[in-house]
């Protein structure tokens, strides 16, 4: 690949915010390089291409680094312009997409981690919370599929389903690795087949971390996680 | 469904002396639009906020012909493709990205500034610490050598930021402690100053004295409410 509009992607194959950025990659059918980090041991790279955060993901594109997952997805929309959008065109739409895509990472997923890293009363706790937040997103939803059922037969999707794949990529391991379930279809029917046809596309299928090796991390990290 | 045209009213939904209003009042007046102020109880919210936001229930809230936006970030987002006048966001996308990095650093860090506000002794100490690291990498990172966190002009970061500007010092002495000191922080005190007297914002910022005595008012109750 020559230097001119070369792409580098820096990312860690279990991070949902890294998915996040390759996902729209894969849609808008941009080459680019993948580099693995190794988050106990990072790259000289990395520290040089985030110093702030020092997280993956990073964009490096000709040589220019962006960092933060939401920030990556507004500058791949803007950057390449050919090939199908992220986005809507309406301004109105675009901003109903912002709030809902900041919903689902202020709210949802941190619900998800309380619930996922919690036991007993406190687990409780957060569960109820996650639900009750789930059906304000379901509600909300239901303006963007007024019709009822998400349908993806031109494959194309876009801002939030690729955040909604990031949030629920995990549900199967985690229902494997802990028996937590964060998605009930008959509490969340809308967000549930939702999910489940965004999981038949195929840029979503191919980016789905592997499963065994997902269900052993999420193992490992409650093992070891700080009491 | 039909978009709204520039032409459509506009009214904005805040409350005195919320930093978040502020910051569509900033860039109200920078893009020169005409709008509606509804100032709000938020100890008795209006039924009209409550239509307008019912997810989160809070100001600030712009409505642009009858339709809701909320989240300040997402308004000036909307606000920036629907006016187009007085650009907030340059228009090469990699700078269009740095700004919108910077901005979301200064959203994510708040608690931070906030927690030296409800917080005493040696738990304001570390929050103090922890605050004067931001600042550091505002000052030598975001800022650097521009005159605004936009480069020439004032932009998106500067008007996330801009409670640093109004604000910080009123919190600062309502909490007792000082932050952002001139020695310390040469860039981001002329900053401070600079931003203050950016016409459209000059205009559009709280009363000092007012603010203290909220501010201070907020603080006793957040000490009784704390001291054991």
């Amino acid at each position: 690949m020559g230097e001119e509009n070369k792409v580098t992607l820096y990312g860690m194959w279990a991070s949902p915010f890294v998915r996040r950025v390759e996902i729209a990659l894969k849609i808008k059918g941009i080459p680019y390089e993948y580099v693995e980090e190794d988050l106990r041991n990072k790259s000289q790279l990395l520290l040089q291409y985030n110093p702030v955060h020092k997280k993956v993901p990073v964009l490096v594109h000709n040589g220019k680094p962006i960092a933060e997952s939401l920030v990556i997805l507004e500058y791949i929309e803007e950057t390449w312009k050919n090939g199908p959008k992220i986005l809507p065109e309406d301004p109105y739409e675009r901003a109903k997409v912002r709030f809902w895509a900041s919903f689902i990472q202020q709210q949802l997923f941190d619900s998800i981690v309380s619930a996922a890293k919690s036991s007993g009363e406190a687990h409780e706790k957060a569960m109820k919370e996650l639900f009750e937040k789930l059906t304000v997103f379901e509600e909300g939803m239901k303006d963007f599929f007024p019709s009822g059922t998400p349908h993806f037969e031109d494959e194309n999707i876009g801002f939030l389903d690729i955040i909604l794949c990031s949030l629920f990529g995990y549900r199967k391991a985690q229902e494997e690795a802990n028996g937590l379930k964060i998605l009930d279809p008959e509490r969340h029917p809308l967000v549930y087949s939702w999910v489940t046809a965004l999981n038949e596309v195929p840029v979503v299928k191919e980016t789905l971390p592997p499963h065994d090796k997902m269900v052993a991390l999420i193992q490992f990290l409650r093992r070891n996680a700080p009491h | 469904m039909t978009s709204s045209t520039m032409e459509e009213e506009v009214k904005l939904l805040g409350a005195w002396p919320s930093p978040y209003s502020y910051r569509v009042l900033w860039a109200l007046s920078l893009k020169d639009i005409k709008y509606e102020y509804v100032e709000e109880d938020l100890s008795n919210k209006s039924d009209l906020l409550l239509k307008y936001n019912p997810v989160y229930k809070k100001i600030p809230v712009l409505v642009h012909g009858g339709k809701p936006i909320s989240e300040s970030l997402v308004i000036l987002e909307y606000m920036e493709e629907t006016w187009p006048q007085n650009p907030l966001l340059p228009q090469d996308p990699y700078d269009r990205a740095m700004a919108r990095f910077w901005a979301k650093f200064g959203e994510d860090k708040s608690p931070i500034f906030m927690a030296i506000f409800i917080t005493v002794g040696e738990e304001q100490e570390k929050a103090a610490k922890e605050a004067k690291e931001q600042l550091t990498i505002l000052e030598e990172q975001a800022l650097g050598e521009k005159r605004f966190f936009g480069g020439d002009k004032i932009g998106l970061t500067d008007i996330v930021l801009g409670w640093l500007a109004g604000w910080l010092d009123v919190i600062e002495e309502a909490a007792g402690l000082k932050l952002l000191e001139a020695e310390t922080f040469p860039r981001l005190h002329a900053w401070v100053q600079r931003f203050k007297e950016v016409p459209g914002i000059k205009e559009q910022l709280p009363d000092r004295d007012e603010m203290l005595v909220y501010y201070k008012q907020k603080r006793e109750m957040l000490i009784a409410s704390v001291t054991p």
